[in-house]
């Protein structure tokens, strides 16, 4: 279907706030079979961190709030008891969705955002992958992120016009309260269909409900930076093949080094290497390890052949311990080379080898323990470090 | 004063008893840490061998020579300079760079991958059989995306950015031997070649979602032959071949034993600075594959954290507490909080906060080592600057 033209407004306003409508009409279809016509995203069993609310006898509810099926639901709707399931949902955990998890969606493409805060030289504009679902919008770094870097809900934000300077094709959601969004369009066409499908969203919202959050969390969310994990505490694992996803691990993508926007008029072979860097592929097409999971996945299974894949895994260990044993040796023998060793010197020795040192001496206490049948051996294959 | 008994001279030491039986300790220590490390080693050979002989299928009844044939590829596949080293020991394969291009041209039971590496190794000899193993090409006559067609079926190209610069300087120097007049210089041929690669990539692999339009492409091009532009009609028929047939690139299946083996750049004990905690824990550190794993044993098999490489920086930090520090930290943000996420036991998400990774290292060398081998895994993919450089450098010899 093709949008309707948009055509720039001669006030310098044009401004669609949320107002209440009558009551919607019956019959409305929408995506997940809500009587009232609201979009319901698909249920993702894999996810038991995001936001769900079962409230099992409300079928025919729509999307916002409560879901008989237990599915993704950014933003609760108004109307809806509260009942999540257990466990505090925080809202970056309606960040914690990847486009393959939303799957159908309203809309997606390549649009620029602009930024809040714009160090001295530094771009103004960040190019993002925007998804709208129902009356959320979601941006990614790339399609590929394991989560979004934030989300709007449009229901809440006026869609309007402005002016940018060296961009043609804006518009922006406006809040009250709240920061505004900007965001720029390559086209013409572009700006029209994201203008159309953000107005169907938004009228779609007011004609199923009677009114409009106002809590921050209710409006938008957003993530400042990401990186990689601080330590999470696990147990020892011994097994090599885990499978594939164990539930959803907390991975923050990381961004793609920002360059400058390929100015339409003067395009170069720069950013045909931006197309695969965000594609998030090498040069032939191969998936570049950029979060945490991918490069878990890289790292355990090496081969398909899982046997093959375990001895390779023990071999590595194996080649680690000796190093490890080497490194030890190289210490002791520092010490051992000594000619005439002097008790400054052995002390020096220690604060050097601290970590060592306080392993040999916790090995000799171990061994006196046992009495007399002090274990000359150290265990096989592991490691001398407890 | 206690002599120290077990110097050859009875030197004068002031050691105290304790200290000397710490030494003591510490002698017989050594005598188990020799018998580990000789019985690792053994174990390692013995593992080794173990893989190299499974999923070996044929070669029950073979001639002798056949069978080393045959070891020779397999060896060549596990790793291609042994598995050469191996056929000249035996005389299977002479010592000379036109023999061995030919072996590889031929490539008779070899992995594409291997040979990809063999041929992209920094080494001068192996340059040379690089250069004699192009020169087997023959591309008289063919577009250069015809051109491409051929060599880039002829082995799978590696990874790293100076090796497949190496191998597509050879490449673009053959075509233009071939085909003299069709571009002004190497240099152009070089570009385009990467051009077409690239376009490859983004016509045809679903990741990317920007795909380029035949006008694009010829935009793109503006100017690489050495400052003036390729004929339009040029550029259109090889967008349009690539567009309606992409490469046919070697498979990598998972399978081979080319890329199994663990290679790392670099491993040891490094101590790290917890997060929100602020204690330091000693993990065991390996470099590899563009990541940085660590692990609280060195016999884990699961990696305990993981650092993605990509956009970090490192730098050098005094530590108060610890010698021979350094850090990883994101350049863009340098006063914002990175802030991570964990999930906790019972699935709830949690932001954490992580503004920088503070590592300490054993010694000053050690740390020198580890900044630079962190540094060259960030920056394995300078090939941005590398086409960068070469096309500036192109479209800088203006000819108007």
């Amino acid at each position: 279907t093709v949008a309707p033209p948009w055509t720039p407004p001669r006030a310098p306003l044009l401004s669609l706030s949320p107002v209440p409508q009558k009551p919607c009409q019956a019959g409305l279809g929408g995506a997940g079979g809500c009587a009232r016509g609201a979009l319901l995203p698909f249920p993702c069993p894999d996810t038991p961190a995001l936001l769900c609310c079962r409230s099992g006898d409300q079928a025919g509810l729509d999307g916002a709030g409560g879901c008989a099926r237990g599915a993704l639901l950014p933003f609760p709707c108004p109307d809806s008891p509260p009942c999540c399931a257990a466990g505090v949902a925080t809202r970056l955990s309606r960040r914690r969705v990847s486009c393959r998890d939303l799957g159908r969606v309203d809309c997606d493409g390549w649009l620029l955002k602009k930024k809040d805060h714009v160090g001295f030289m530094a771009q103004k504009w960040k190019r993002c992958w925007l998804v709208l679902k129902g009356h959320t919008l979601y941006w990614y770094n790339h399609p590929n992120d394991e989560r979004a870097a934030g989300l709007i809900n449009v229901a809440t934000y006026s869609l309007e016009s402005t002016r940018e300077q060296k961009k043609k094709y804006v518009f922006q959601l406006c809040h009250q309260t709240y920061k505004p969004f900007v965001f720029a369009a390559e086209t013409l066409a572009d700006l029209s269909m994201w203008v159309s499908r953000l107005v169907t969203a938004k009228t779609k919202y007011t004609l199923a409900h009677k009114d409009v959050p106002d809590k921050e969390e209710d409006c938008y969310s957003e993530t400042e930076a990401e990186d990689p994990d601080d330590e999470t505490p696990r147990h020892r694992s011994d097994s090599v093949n885990r499978g594939t996803l164990r539930g959803l691990r907390a991975v923050p993508s990381c961004s793609m080094p920002l360059s400058p926007w390929p100015d339409p008029a003067g395009e170069d072979l720069e950013s045909l290497m931006l197309c695969l860097r965000q594609g998030g592929v090498s040069l032939m097409g191969q998936r570049r390890f950029l979060t945490q999971e991918q490069c878990r996945k890289s790292f355990l299974r090496r081969n398909k052949n899982p046997h093959i894949n375990e001895r390779v895994h023990a071999v590595r260990a194996l080649q680690s311990t000796l190093k490890a044993k080497l490194a030890e040796l190289q210490a002791l023998e520092q010490l051992l080379g000594e000619a005439a060793l002097t008790s400054d010197a052995f002390r020096r020795w220690k604060e050097e080898h601290q970590e060592l040192y306080q392993e040999l001496r916790e090995g000799w206490a171990g061994q006196q323990g046992q009495g007399a049948h002090g274990d000359q051996h150290s265990p096989q294959e592991e490691a001398a470090e407890p | 004063m206690v002599f120290d008994v077990l110097a050859d001279d009875l030197v004068p030491s002031d050691l105290t008893p304790e200290e000397c039986q710490e030494l003591e300790n510490i002698r017989r220590r050594k005598q188990e840490l020799l018998a580990d490390i000789q019985r690792l080693k053994d174990e390692i050979a013995e593992v080794t061998n173990e893989i190299e002989n499974l999923g070996s299928t044929e070669e029950k009844k073979n001639m002798q020579r056949n069978k080393q044939v045959a070891m020779g590829r397999k060896k060549f596949n596990m790793d291609p300079k042994k598995g050469i080293q191996f056929l000249i020991e035996n005389d299977l394969l002479k010592n000379t760079c036109e023999d061995i291009a030919q072996f590889l041209y031929k490539g008779e039971g070899l992995n594409k991958t291997a040979i990809g590496d063999y041929l992209g190794e920094r080494d001068e000899f192996n340059i040379q059989v690089l250069h004699a193993f192009v020169e087997l090409h023959e591309f008289t006559d063919l577009n250069l995306v015809q051109a491409l067609r051929q060599f880039l079926w002829s082995f799978r190209l590696p990874g790293e950015a100076q090796k497949i610069d190496r191998m597509m300087e050879a490449f673009a120097q053959r075509y233009c031997q071939c085909n003299p007049g069709v571009f002004q210089s190497t240099d152009t041929c070089y570009v385009l070649s990467f051009a077409i690669i690239m376009l490859n990539t983004s016509l045809h692999n679903p990741n990317v979602k920007d795909k380029p339009t035949a006008e694009r492409f010829i935009a793109m091009n503006r100017g690489i032959n050495d400052g003036g532009d390729l004929p339009e009609e040029l550029l259109q028929n090889l967008y349009e071949s690539i567009k309606n047939e992409p490469f046919k690139i070697p498979e990598d299946d998972g399978n081979d034993l080319t890329h199994t083996f663990f290679n790392p750049d670099r491993e040891g004990w490094l101590l790290k600075l917890g997060g929100r905690v602020k204690t330091w824990k000693r993990r065991w550190f390996i470099l590899t594959d563009n990541c940085l794993y660590y692990f609280e044993y060195t016999t884990d098999k699961e990696p305990r954290g993981i650092i993605p490489l990509e956009n970090l920086s490192i730098r050098e930090v005094e530590d108060s507490k610890k010698p021979n520090c350094f850090e990883l930290y994101i350049p863009d943000n340098k006063d914002q909080v990175i802030k991570a996420c964990k999930t906790e036991a019972d699935g709830r998400v949690v932001e954490g906060n992580h503004t920088v990774y503070r590592i300490s290292a054993p010694t000053p060398e050690e740390k020198e080592e580890w900044i630079k081998c962190i540094k060259a895994a960030i920056s394995r993919d300078p090939f941005y600057e590398m086409l960068a450089a070469r096309k500036k450098k192109v479209s800088s010899t203006k000819r108007h």
